[in-house]
């Protein structure tokens, strides 16, 4: 299996974490919002490591 | 989900407030309804009440308010239909309550909702706390709606659900969690998939190239890749849907080829079922016999023993009293006879000259009763002398009773497994008298499967010549990006989520290999429990297919319903296996005997207690597991009953009504 920095493991948990959870939601979002979700969720983290 | 009350008011046909108490010790709830009395109903109400949406089918143009009620209802009153689930899950209580107002309309089709009344309680350091969030959800949560066909079961669908393998298929990618895999890899995308995080980036990066390709900007050029990708995984997905639509025409006609296979067996099957039907004759006969055998036990026998009794009593107590009296009777009875039994009544004067008492007259009422007619007369002196033979011969011929009585019992199964085949038989031979229809079905399905190869060859083609401009362009554009001064933030982004997409693909791959063996492992070991064909190598049978699909292999609704139930709680127990949180659910069954025969529905009911927590049958086929209701160590007993056909009532229901809807099913047979 491909070795991930823990920085990757943790987003990886993060990522399958907003899956679940839009999964067991009736309103779901749909591909769009939840690739911005992600995409948002990542630029704040990298914003948060370089401050 | 393990379920404690229900509680169901003025839904659809139930009239009035209606109570369901369960057990979640494997005990079956067994709910008897005649056709058309609301076991459907039922169904839908749980299906209701978690998800706001049950299905009435044909029935759906009846409001969801009871009629009878509604009837009832003066103007500015309203009828209230509620519902309240008592359930645990995970250690946690939770009350679930429903209430809607309609309000009052001289046409019950103009009725309206005025006022819901919708509640979820759980129980937290022991007090009642409403939740506050989405109900439905939390209900979706706790047991997926997507999964709700199986664990609220229509039995009379099992068919239509087996085949239907892309639903459990989507089931079961929710319910182990894969589809949270399956999402993440289809966000994270590729560098050439628009809508998605790598693609996002792709495009962040090309946006800032100066390059030209074939007389093209990078983003130009990438945005071309971008569409002829998507055009590529449209047609793959309509290739997909040809596909799958192939498969069913071959798994219909390998079917048909089966059934026409058998047409030439027709005779055979006619002889067979003349062996059967003869077969139930003999068995019929056999009972009668026995019938008679138990008749002449009591008639020959049972006298003897009867009135050896009685006459050791009296003689006894007679003795007694004569010896009291200092009489010379010795041997009082050594003359009785019938007539002077009845003398002695009559005139209400022993033998002896003494008055009778009330014991001695009642003794001597006893075995006149009991004697044979005045034509013979009993003398009891010879007949205790003479007769001490035949005492012992009736001693020993009772016991015979309990052995006849197996006998019976044993003539009676035979006579069900015979009617199962024989309705096998009868079933076969109906499909054979079909085999016209089925050969022009035939003729269509080749003319179909023409079509549909012709169809998937030219996506085919369509795709691998559009797969090479793809490729070629791609392989173009990637030349230019790795010379191009890219910045290191860029590439770092992409390489962090390449790398996350390919870890994730692993463990998709991985978990998909687990859940899929130990799913079929809980299947195989329910089936094994479940099945009666015991010539079925098991072991060798392959029930969750490599895409997760399920094998559909047969042709009776029998053994599909065996499959479903199979399917059903082996999932349940792959859950438990595979630690996942939802783990315990209820399975609710309409109609769950309507393909199964007496055999089949027999082991079916005797091995659900032990293979799930928590299991309602809803039926009408009490017949075909009548030699095990004497057991209520396996059940607990309901009844629907419902004369009006819209004031139904649920209550729980004893030996008697079961005696009772026994006696008026083979009426009605």
């Amino acid at each position: 299996m491909t070795s991930l920095t823990n920085e990757q493991i943790m987003f990886k948990e993060k990522i399958l974490e907003l899956e679940k959870e839009n999964i067991s939601t009736i309103n779901k979002s749909d591909d769009k919002q939840m690739v911005a979700k992600i995409i948002r969720i990542y630029e704040e983290m990298k914003k948060n490591d370089n401050k | 989900m393990i379920i404690n009350n229900v509680i169901i008011e003025n839904f659809r046909c139930y009239y009035g407030k209606n109570e369901l108490v369960l057990n979640n010790n494997g005990k079956i709830t067994l709910i008897y309804g005649d056709s058309g009395y609301g076991k459907s109903s039922l169904l839908q109400f749980f299906r209701w009440m978690f998800y706001g949406d049950p299905d009435f089918g044909l029935n759906n143009d009846k409001p969801l308010f009871n009629l009878s009620a509604f009837a009832g209802c003066k103007s500015g009153e309203q009828v209230r239909v509620s519902g309240k689930i008592d359930f645990e899950h995970l250690g946690v209580k939770y009350s679930l309550s429903k209430v809607l107002y309609f309000g009052y309309a001289l046409n019950a089709k103009n009725s309206r909702v005025e006022k819901t009344d919708f509640t979820l309680m759980h129980l937290i350091d022991n007090n009642w706390q409403p939740y506050n969030g989405d109900i439905y959800n939390k209900i979706n949560m706790i047991l997926p709606k997507g999964l709700s066909k199986y664990f609220l079961l229509d039995g009379e669908k099992a068919r239509d659900i087996v085949l239907d393998s892309k639903e459990l298929k989507k089931a079961i990618h929710q319910l182990f969690g894969l589809d949270a895999y399956a999402n993440a890899l289809n966000h994270l995308g590729k560098n050439s998939k628009r809508n998605s995080v790598l693609g996002y980036y792709q495009n962040e990066m090309t946006s800032k190239m100066t390059q030209t390709i074939n007389n093209m900007s990078a983003p130009e050029m990438q945005e071309n890749i971008q569409e002829m990708y998507e055009t590529i995984e449209l047609m793959k997905e309509k290739r997909k849907d040809v596909m799958s639509a192939i498969d069913i025409k071959n798994a219909r006609r390998d079917e048909i080829f089966k059934i026409l296979g058998q047409a030439n067996n027709k005779e055979s099957i006619n002889q067979l079922l003349k062996l059967n039907y003869d077969a139930i004759a003999k068995n019929e006969n056999e009972i009668k016999e026995i019938r008679h055998k138990i008749g002449d036990l009591f008639y020959k026998y049972y006298p003897y023993l009867f009135l050896s009794r009685k006459t050791s009593d009296s003689s006894s107590i007679l003795r007694e009293k004569n010896r009291m009296f200092n009489s010379s009777y010795k041997n009082v009875f050594e003359n009785l006879s019938k007539p002077l039994l009845k003398e002695i009544i009559k005139k209400n004067v022993c033998v002896c000259g003494r008055e009778l008492d009330k014991d001695s007259k009642d003794k001597i009422e006893a075995i006149i009763g009991v004697m044979p007619p005045d034509s013979y007369d009993y003398q009891f002196g010879q007949f205790v002398s003479k007769s001490k033979h035949q005492i012992s011969l009736s001693q020993i011929m009772i016991m015979e009773y309990e052995k006849y009585l197996a006998n019976i019992t044993t003539c009676e199964k035979k006579i069900s497994e015979l009617e199962v085949n024989i309705h096998d038989n009868e079933e076969e031979l109906k499909r054979l008298d079909d085999s016209k229809d089925l050969v022009s079905e035939l003729e269509q399905i080749k003319i179909d499967l023409d079509a549909l190869s012709r169809e998937k060859a030219g996506y085919e083609g369509k795709i691998a010549q559009k797969k090479q401009i793809y490729e070629m362009a791609n392989k173009q554009l990637n030349n230019i990006i790795r010379n191009s001064k890219i910045s290191f933030e860029m590439t770092e982004k992409i390489d962090f989520f390449e790398g996350i997409r390919a870890n994730l693909e692993n463990e998709k791959q991985q978990r998909e290999e687990e859940v899929k063996l130990t799913l079929n492992k809980c299947v195989r070991d329910i089936f094994k429990k479940l099945t009666t064909q015991t010539e079925l190598d098991i072991d060798q049978i392959q029930f969750v297919n490599d895409d997760f699909s399920l094998r559909t292999t047969y042709l009776t609704g029998g053994q599909l319903a065996v499959d479903e139930y199979s399917y059903v709680i082996g999932i349940i127990k792959a859950l438990q296996e595979c630690k996942m949180e939802n783990n315990e659910n209820p399975i609710i069954i309409d109609a769950p005997f309507a393909f199964t025969g007496n055999a089949q529905s027999e082991h079916i009911f005797k091995t659900l207690p032990e293979v799930s927590k928590q299991t309602i049958l809803l039926t009408l086929d009490l017949n075909k597991i009548k030699f095990l209701l004497d057991d209520t160590s396996l059940y607990d007993f309901y009844v629907i009953k419902n004369d009006s056909q819209e004031r139904a009532t649920l209550s729980k229901g004893g030996p008697d009504d079961i005696t009772a809807i026994l006696e008026k099913r083979s009426v009605l047979k």
